[in-house]
């Protein structure tokens, strides 16, 4: 007698279990991925270097980029990586927040200029302004795909030890260096 | 390294691979649908593993370790999948347990007992009567 | 001033009904002390008439705004410009998340005044209940529209010119795919009422079963052609050969489809033998609850899919609510009153019974498939925080074992008795049917040289039950002009019911489909060349030249054109396929738009990618083309299975008759 009694709630005990997760799915953004690094070393990598004196004219290739830069021996400071690119229009957003960040020389701001054209993007940077004390090269996407980047804007930042402690994806808000930065440099002590 | 410099086995663990990865900017594909600029680039790294020697478990790591358990567009066989897989199985027997149960419990009737439409037309006329004696 | 009297109409629609339905469940309880219930019944059905009027009259001023290029109406604004020609303008009025959700309602008034006109037998009291359900279910969609979604939203100040209607939707399918799955979604919810209404009176008896039937096989049929035109148009317009992505989109749709299915079948047993009642009435309840689902998740933005419209958490919040209200209750209702109803069986395990009851158990372990890859990545998200992807690659490892089977069993369907078949009555059809089948199979393995497992399995059982059914029907004829000698074959055609050529096209249907996905799926070929004009290549059996690229101006987008000529091996035959990619001035998106050429149900596909901008090889484009062999046939299937479904609802025992006997 009880188990058909039960059998008959079933469908409406169904409803409220898939009920709870529906209501709590909609505020879940289902695009946003988590980073898989947080927690692990930056990548190690040699990238060439971006030299931002330089007139447009000369529009250097990669291969005769001289400089260049191992990442590995960024370390000593917490540092903010930002991958970026001169045809990404969600860039522009967060640039002058990056502006005001170099400005106050809170940290230390590293450019990765992904997938770009070198031209256009010191083209760019010379119309928005340059908030990086560093700019990478990475011209083919590969040290993209050792971070997990999949979209531009992201944003990367390594505690002391090189250690990735925190990702936002899409433009940081305004008050990036307060509410995410600094939080997640205390809280990996 | 392109997917055509790849020879016949070579090729075949490539379609196999890049369709149990996920397109991450795209909304609903697999790698080896995409020709999203992302996609190509994944796709050419896979085609360079596959080169080098690697096997279809150890590029899906690979990518798993800097993308997450999202790049994977084939469920894991894992513990943690084993509602997922097991489920339908589970459903399916349980259904046809309850299946076999009415069909066990069921005596045959003769034919009188069961209810034919001619009563139910019965019934509501009876009803159509009733009500319209009320007006 | 159109917007703010289609505004009106809306809310008033919205007090009627509300009305309506209050008045109609109250009144009807009096029926037996001192209201009659035929004049109840009338008034109900005005009510109805007036409401399914008064959202008319909205939907009509929605069009309107569009068709004058209304720009104070934000819908507009957002969803057409004045360079759209005329006909994609009215699309347009469905084609954003407030205007769809307008034509949803509208389907739902206009099948309650469907239910309100159609003569079926039926006391007064039960379709008075089936009304004021279909109403105050109306009513909670009408409060939604009107207060988190209103299509009439004022915009100001008022743009010269709008946006875009999204490129991907300006196309002829996309004008008729939304209707025609609204029409599906919304008329389970007539099966729905009858079952709540069923409920409320307390009995069950086969006059319930056997007048739910036709509105439910109507409302599979137009759910079939929505599904089977939505893979369509992804194939012609997406560019890249896909019909079917088990995208959680798709998958809503497809639920309530597979709970359909099982809902005609099972409502078969119910209505002929009369058990399985119990059973029955839950389906009837979840399938309609599966179709809110699909709209929650198609509108929530819950879960990621192609399909989504703009996400907003507080729309989501408030039909999820509807959801559970209008669910919910219904399966409050179930659990309190099912106990009136008897289970009841009177059948062996071979029996005609049986073999729909596992129709029935198939379709429930494929639905609980389709549910759970969809959800599963959400609930584990909410649980673990951990983020996973259920794709492709599950859907189809476990969706074709479960319903291959199914397709066996329906070969044995027409053959079975009711109570029970001795299984000798099976074993010369069955023989012949599958020694057909292995001879196809045998055939078409030599001339493509290729074999697969599933491609085997799935021509082998399709091939069987087509020839199964094929045997019955022919046999079924022949006996059927038995007693009049020399009868036509028209004329003992007719002598079988219209119930029974429906289930034979809709499962001929079914062959059909499942060969056109076996076949295509393990013989398909794709091929990415990058081709300079005057080059050659092949694919399939054809070979195609690649003429050149033109640029052209159409009404609200440029494109550049490419032209190919696609010959045969022999090069007798000559098409021209001329694909584009364009780009819409307006909302400045660019869009593939593949060419197809279709030749005995396989085509050939031809997508444009992009020019080759290096020096070497100047005016060289990249090209992918596709062969699919009998891919049409999946289309073709859906279209069959569609057919069927409505032809029996023409038949002779759903006609009233004159003096009010029924058949």
């Amino acid at each position: 007698m009880i188990k058909k009694r039960l059998r008959l709630y079933l469908p409406i005990l169904v409803l409220l279990f898939l009920g709870v997760f529906l209501l709590r799915g909609l505020w879940l953004d289902p695009k946003k991925l988590p980073s898989a690094l947080i927690g692990k070393s930056v990548p190690a990598a040699v990238l060439p270097v971006l030299s931002f004196q330089g007139s447009e004219a000369e529009a250097m290739q990669v291969a005769d980029v001289r400089l260049l830069q191992r990442i590995d021996e960024l370390n000593g400071q917490p540092w903010v990586l930002n991958v970026f690119a001169s045809w990404c229009q969600a860039c522009l957003i967060e640039h002058p927040h990056f502006l005001e960040l170099a400005k106050q020389k809170k940290i230390r701001l590293v450019g990765l200029a992904y997938k770009d054209d070198l031209a256009n993007t010191r083209r760019w940077l010379n119309q928005y302004g340059n908030p990086y004390d560093l700019i990478l090269i990475d011209q083919n996407g590969q040290y993209g795909i050792e971070l997990g980047v999949y979209g531009v804007p992201e944003t990367f930042l390594m505690n002391s030890k090189n250690t990735i402690i925190h990702k936002q994806v899409g433009p940081v808000p305004t008050d990036y260096f307060q509410s995410m930065a600094l939080p997640a440099i205390e809280a990996s002590r | 390294m392109n997917v055509n410099d790849l020879n016949q086995s070579e090729k075949a663990q490539y379609k196999e691979v890049a369709s149990e990865l996920r397109c991450l900017v795209c909304q609903n594909q697999s790698l080896a649908d995409s020709h999203a600029s992302l996609a190509v680039d994944l796709k050419e790294k896979i085609a360079e593993q596959i080169r080098a020697g690697k096997t279809s478990e150890e590029i899906k790591s690979y990518m798993q370790d800097r993308y997450g358990e999202f790049v994977i567009y084939k469920p894991a066989y894992s513990l943690e999948n084993a509602a997922l897989w097991l489920g339908p199985f589970v459903v399916l027997v349980i259904a046809i347990f309850m299946a076999r149960k009415v069909v066990r419990s069921s005596k045959v009737i003769p034919s009188q007992e069961v209810p034919s439409i001619h009563a139910d037309k019965a019934w509501a006329e009876d009803l159509y009567k009733r009500s319209s004696k009320t007006r | 001033m159109i917007a703010f009297i289609s505004q009106f109409s809306l809310a008033l629609a919205t007090v009627l009904a509300l009305f309506g339905a209050w008045a109609g469940f109250r009144a009807v309880k009096g029926v037996y002390t001192h209201a009659p219930a035929v004049p109840l019944l009338i008034a109900v059905q005005r009510n109805v008439l007036l409401v399914f009027g008064l959202v008319c009259v909205s939907f009509l001023g929605l069009i309107y705004s569009f068709v004058v290029s209304d720009f104070s109406v934000r819908n507009v604004a957002e969803n057409s410009n004045l360079a759209l020609p005329v006909f994609y303008k009215i699309a347009a009025s469905w084609g954003s998340h407030e205007g769809s959700f307008l034509l949803w309602v509208l389907m739902f008034a206009a099948w309650t005044q469907a239910v309100a006109w159609a003569r079926f037998e039926v006391s007064a009291c039960f379709k008075v209940r089936v009304l004021a359900t279909l109403q105050l279910v109306l009513v909670g969609f009408l409060m939604y529209l009107l207060l988190a979604s209103n299509p009439f939203e004022y915009l100001a100040p008022t743009p010269l010119d709008g946006r875009d209607l999204n490129p991907l939707l300006q196309d002829i399918i996309m004008i008729i795919h939304p209707p025609m799955l609204y029409m599906g979604y919304v008329g389970f919810a007539v099966t729905f009422a009858f079952a709540v209404a069923g409920l409320l009176e307390g009995r069950f008896d086969m006059t319930w079963a056997r007048w739910s039937r036709p509105w439910t096989n109507v409302a599979w049929a137009f759910l079939t052609v929505g599904i089977a035109l939505g893979s369509w148009w992804a194939y012609r317009e997406l560019g890249w050969g896909g019909w079917w992505f088990w995208d959680p989109v798709e998958n809503a749709s497809l639920m309530p489809w597979l709970a359909g299915t099982a809902l005609i079948h099972s409502l078969a047993v119910s209505e002929k033998r009369g058990t399985l009642r119990s059973w029955t009435l839950l389906l009837a309840l979840t399938t309609f609850a599966l179709s809110l689902l699909g709209t929650f998740l198609v509108r929530s933005g819950v879960l990621t899919s192609v399909h989504a419209f703009a996400t907003d958490p507080e729309r989501g919040v408030f039909i999820l609510a509807l959801l559970f209200l209008v669910v919910g209750s219904s399966y409050v209702l179930y659990a309190m009153k099912t106990g009136e109803v008897g289970q009841g069986g009177d059948f062996k395990a071979t029996g005609r019974e049986s073999l729909l009851l596992s129709n029935n158990v198939l379709m429930s372990a494929a639905l609980v498939t389709v549910m759970l890859g969809t959800l599963y990545p959400l609930v584990v998200e909410v649980i673990g925080a951990r983020k996973m992807s259920v794709g492709q690659p599950y859907f189809e490892a476990l969706f074709a074992p479960i319903l291959l089977p199914a397709v066996l069993l329906m070969a044995l369907g027409p053959d079975s008795r009711w109570r029970e078949t001795s299984l000798a009555q099976y074993i010369k059809p069955g023989a012949v049917a599958l020694g057909v089948a292995l001879l196809v199979l045998l055939g078409a393995a030599l001339i493509n040289g290729h074999f697969s497992l599933l491609w085997a399995a799935g021509v082998v059982c399709a091939v069987f039950m087509a020839v199964a059914t094929l045997a019955h029907a022919a046999t079924a004829t022949r006996k059927a002009g038995s007693s009049v000698p020399q009868s036509g074959l028209l004329y003992r055609m007719r002598r079988l019911s219209l119930s029974y050529w429906g289930m034979v096209l809709a499962h001929l249907g079914v062959a059909v489909f499942v060969v056109g996905v076996s076949w295509v799926k393990t013989f398909e070929t794709e091929t990415d060349a990058v081709l300079k004009p005057g080059e050659t290549t092949e694919i399939g059996p054809w070979r195609v030249t690649f003429i050149g690229v033109d640029s052209v101006q159409r009404q609200n987008y440029v494109a550049a054109l490419g032209v190919f000529e696609l010959t045969r091996g022999d090069g007798t035959l000559i098409h021209l396929l001329e694909p584009e990619k364009r780009r819409y001035q307006s909302s400045e998106q660019t869009m593939t738009e593949a060419a197809i050429h279709t030749d005995l149900f396989s085509d050939v596909y031809i997508s444009l990618g992009d020019a080759v901008q290096s020096s070497t090889s100047a005016g060289s484009w990249g090209v992918r083309l596709y062969y699919k062999p009998l891919i049409n046939l999946i289309w073709w299937g859906g279209a069959l299975m569609a057919l069927g479904g409505l032809l029996t609802v023409f038949d002779r025992r759903y006609r009233p008759k004159k003096n009010g006997q029924s058949a």
